[in-house]
């Protein structure tokens, strides 16, 4: 059976529609309108023990607040859920022991004090035995390479440091399931890649079964087999990445470095020019003639090198959520 | 002039928008004059209702009543803690690169949210004022000519109000926590205004002090006017003594800003 | 076993909030010296009108009396701001930020963690301030101490505290409807005001329902007049086992309707936040 069992989950909740001006603002005090906004519409997925899934998709998709259902912070307006044999919104004490959650820029820290203060409320409030706790902090303060900062108050250390200090908070009653809400958001490209690889580790090793969300694809790729592609409350999209590219991108890049530059508007003839800075050119082409192609431009000019690429994913997404239009309640 | 304006009405929309608050504030400031009126009544009794300092139970509930009308002018909840967040966190800067007067912005904004109190609270208000005064409970009517200078000694508690919220305000130039020193004032404010007692009530090397500080036109000020305690010699003495407080606290805030920008300037925010 | 482990959380906390507090030596002694000043204020405003009035009771409460009324309430104000007055003051703050989330996801009651998060060392220097007022009236009064009253005082005043915390956590949930939550700050201010006189000063109708019907009057009083030697030839009230038991009746009730306001507010943020 699986560890995380969603069946037709919906979040429906309603908005204060304000109106615009000085009467407006007079009427708003007595009288109020609402629109709905599904936030979540019946959402459907099953999650395996020490999988590591990506929810993908663009602002106010319905990420977070699926996650918050999950962790048990939200009831959900329709559905089921199941997190290792609980229901999440009962909120049981043994269930909010086996799980974790991190808000990527927010902290459960103490601000003004060390983290290590902060660890050992955490180690007393989820009842962590003196031994444990001190392996598992050594453990972690060395894979994320903190250990000098711990006894540095939490507001004179950078973005990403305390983002690993908050990681570290969330692990060391060794929950089984992670859940982490844009973990890499607002840190610096390095701050990201050891974040990323202490999750990859974790789950690795200690086979904790993790869920994300995020809107960078980087996280996704780095770091997760399967994706969640999550838009307007619904899954569009579940399975491995490569598949995105196959379903939703109609194009390869076709990159080229010519040793004579054709002339632009024969070079549209094979595809769409995305690029033309002599002696190199990018073209768009249909993904079915690429191979044709190429073998065309070899024929035609005289290419000193050339590479078949896929589209960046940022782009494919970008297209998948401009495709569909807004559809329940968004203005 | 035009951006003024239309900071006014901003100004008094977002004031709409927080309701429970506001309907709570107009409330809350009723009931502290029920207890005064219980305490004062019991005092009155044991000395067979001679007056106090030349305060009767009806004078000394006008008192009270009024005092909280003057404070409401010269009260500016927030304003310097605002300006001193403002200062830390750099939001300065938004108003600087606007064609727009720090000083005039903040001013209209206040002017805004006054007129928006007085407007809710401007009913159940004269409610109770003419039920008191009908009932006897409070002070007569003073006639036109009092009223009028009651009328001005307000505006006037309400400019000095502004100038020393602002000058506490602009301190956050200078010093990271202003909220220590912003509650010491609101202390001596309270007492040395005339909010917590009538200041006629004070041992006199006390009294002597307090009357020439610039707190009593916050609110002792205004509220004597009205009660008729002056006479027009005094009266013109103790306006003149007022203009130049406020021009004496105009030019520390000018100053105080004009030193703060350079200041401010220094660290980029 | 459960009430251990709360108790070894409460001293973490608590470990925290000193520690916290020692790094800010200077915010400690200015926030200690204006509670202080607060209550100079209010001894001053009594002693104004005793001066005027030629030393004369008010509502057959002494001078003395007063003082010593006074003493009791500040004593009752620092132990709750010690406890629990940031906390429920934060509480519109941590539901606005979503840190609230956090406090969810413990495995722990949420409203304990709520209610105990900081300790606010501060009020620490005042409260030798307040037991010298109590002691330099007590002893003009001529109060004996014996064991009995001195514990049905320290009980009445554990009783006051419970009330505040739960009137303004009550009223600090309201955060959960509203957005902007800065006037509860002041809303509290007239709520404290009614405990801070005589409870003599007020007429009969008042006196009942400020006791019996919510007993923001019994806070300081009952406690001040446990101790206070009385009379029957004395002009004012005394105080009454019955009443007395009344109120810690009251003070433990309130903290069952304070958490199931508690649990209706969550249910609340559950189910309309996303």
């Amino acid at each position: 059976m699986s560890l995380i069992q969603v069946k037709n989950l919906s979040k429906i909740y309603k908005v204060y529609r304000k109106k615009p001006g000085f009467l407006g603002a007079v009427k708003g005090l007595f009288h109020r309108e609402y629109n709905d906004v599904r936030a979540v519409d019946g959402v459907s997925f099953d999650i395996e023990k020490g999988e590591m899934v990506a929810f993908l998709g663009p602002n106010g998709a319905g990420k977070t607040t699926t996650l918050k259902m999950l962790s048990g912070l939200i009831y959900p307006t329709g559905g089921t859920a199941n997190v290792m044999d609980h229901i999440p919104w009962q909120r049981e004490d043994d269930y909010r022991r086996r799980f974790s959650l991190v808000m990527g820029q927010k902290n459960q820290l103490w601000w003004d004090l060390p983290a290590e203060e902060s660890f050992i409320l955490n180690k007393e409030i989820y009842g962590v035995d003196d031994r444990s706790y001190r392996e598992r902090l050594e453990e972690l303060t060395e894979l994320l390479q903190v250990t000098e900062i711990l006894s540095q108050p939490v507001r004179e250390v950078s973005l990403g440091e305390r983002m690993k200090l908050e990681l570290i908070a969330a692990l060391l009653h060794s929950p089984e399931v992670l859940f982490l809400d844009e973990p890499t958001i607002g840190l610096d490209v390095i701050a990201q890649r050891t974040i990323r690889e202490c999750i990859a580790r974790y789950n690795r090793e200690k086979d904790v079964t993790i869920l994300l969300t995020s809107h960078y694809m980087r996280d996704v790729e780095e770091l997760c087999q399967r994706v969640l592609v999550i838009n307007h409350g619904k899954i569009e999209y579940d399975g491995n990445l490569t598949g995105i590219l196959e379903k939703f991108a109609q194009h390869k890049l076709l990159h080229i470095r010519f040793r004579n530059s054709p002339a632009e508007h024969e070079l549209k003839d094979f595809g769409i020019v995305v690029k033309n800075d002599p002696p190199t050119a990018t073209i768009e082409v249909a993904r079915a003639s690429v191979l044709d192609a190429s073998a065309q431009l070899m024929q035609k000019y005289d290419v000193e090198d050339l590479s078949i690429e896929e589209v960046p994913i940022e782009e494919v997404m970008a297209n998948m959520f401009e495709t569909k239009g807004p559809e329940n309640g968004n203005p | 002039m035009t951006k003024y304006w239309t900071t006014f009405k901003v100004g008094l929309s977002e004031r709409l928008v927080y309701r429970f608050n506001f309907f709570a504030g107009v409330f809350v400031n009723f009931l502290p004059l029920v207890t005064q009126f219980f305490l004062w009544s019991a005092v009155f009794a044991t000395r067979d209702d001679e007056p106090i300092a030349g305060y009767t139970l009806s004078s000394m509930m006008a008192y009270y009543m009024l005092i909280h009308v003057a404070r409401s002018f010269s009260s500016m909840p927030q304003l310097a803690r605002t300006t001193a967040t403002e200062i830390r966190d750099g939001e300065l800067n938004k108003y600087l690169i606007r064609p727009i007067d720090y000083m005039g912005y903040t001013l209209s904004l206040r002017v805004a949210h006054k007129l928006c109190y007085y407007l809710m609270a401007s009913l159940p208000f004269a409610v109770v004022f003419t039920w008191l005064i009908y009932s006897g409970y409070f002070a007569p009517w003073p006639g036109w000519e009092t009223f009028f200078y009651f009328a001005l000694s307000l505006a006037m508690a309400f400019t000095i109000g502004f100038l020393l919220h602002m000058m506490f305000g602009l301190i956050g130039f200078w010093f990271l926590e202003v909220n220590t020193f912003l509650f010491l004032y609101f202390m001596v404010a309270y007492f040395f205004s005339g909010h917590m007692i009538p200041l006629d009530l004070l041992p006199p090397w006390l009294k002597g002090i307090v009357m020439n500080l610039p707190f009593k036109y916050e609110a002792y000020f205004p509220v004597t006017v009205y009660l008729g305690r002056y006479s027009s010699e005094e009266l013109m003495v103790e306006f003149g003594v007022e203009a130049l407080w406020i021009l004496g606290l105009l030019i520390i805030v000018k100053t105080l800003y004009r030193r703060g920008l350079k200041r401010y300037g220094a660290y980029g925010g | 076993m459960r009430i251990s482990r709360y108790f070894r959380i409460y001293l973490a906390i608590a470990r925290n909030c000193l520690v916290r507090e020692m790094s800010f030596r200077g915010h400690f002694l200015i926030t200690a010296a204006t509670e202080t000043l607060w209550f100079a204020l209010q001894i001053i405003f009594f002693e104004v009108i005793f001066m005027n009035n030629g030393g004369k009771p008010i509502a057959g409460w002494t001078e003395y009396e007063v003082l010593f009324l006074l003493g009791t309430q500040h004593l009752i104000t620092q132990f709750f701001e010690m406890f629990f007055f940031t906390n429920c003051m934060d509480i519109s703050e941590q539901v606005r930020t979503g840190t609230l989330d956090f406090v969810l996801i413990k495995p722990i009651n949420p409203q304990f963690l709520l209610s105990t998060r900081k300790l606010n060392f501060n009020s620490v220097a005042n409260i030798p301030i307040a037991f010298a007022i109590l002691g330099y009236s007590g002893y003009k009064l001529g109060v004996h101490l014996t064991f009995t009253n001195v514990l049905v005082y320290i009980a009445l005043i554990l009783c006051g505290v419970l009330i505040l915390y739960n009137t303004l956590f009550i009223m600090a949930l309201s955060a959960f409807w509203v957005i902007k939550n800065q006037s509860l700050f002041e809303l509290w201010f007239p709520v404290r005001n009614f405990a801070r006189y005589p409870i003599d000063m007020y007429p009969p109708s008042f006196k009942f329902a400020l006791t019996f019907v919510f007993p923001i009057l019994a806070v300081t009083n009952f406690p001040a007049m446990a101790l206070m030697p009385f009379t029957t030839e004395m002009n004012r009230s005394g105080l009454v086992p019955m009443h007395a038991l009344f109120v810690a009746g009251w003070a433990i009730g309130m903290l069952f309707v304070g958490h199931l306001f508690f649990r209706f507010a969550l249910n609340h943020y559950r189910s309309a936040s996303s």
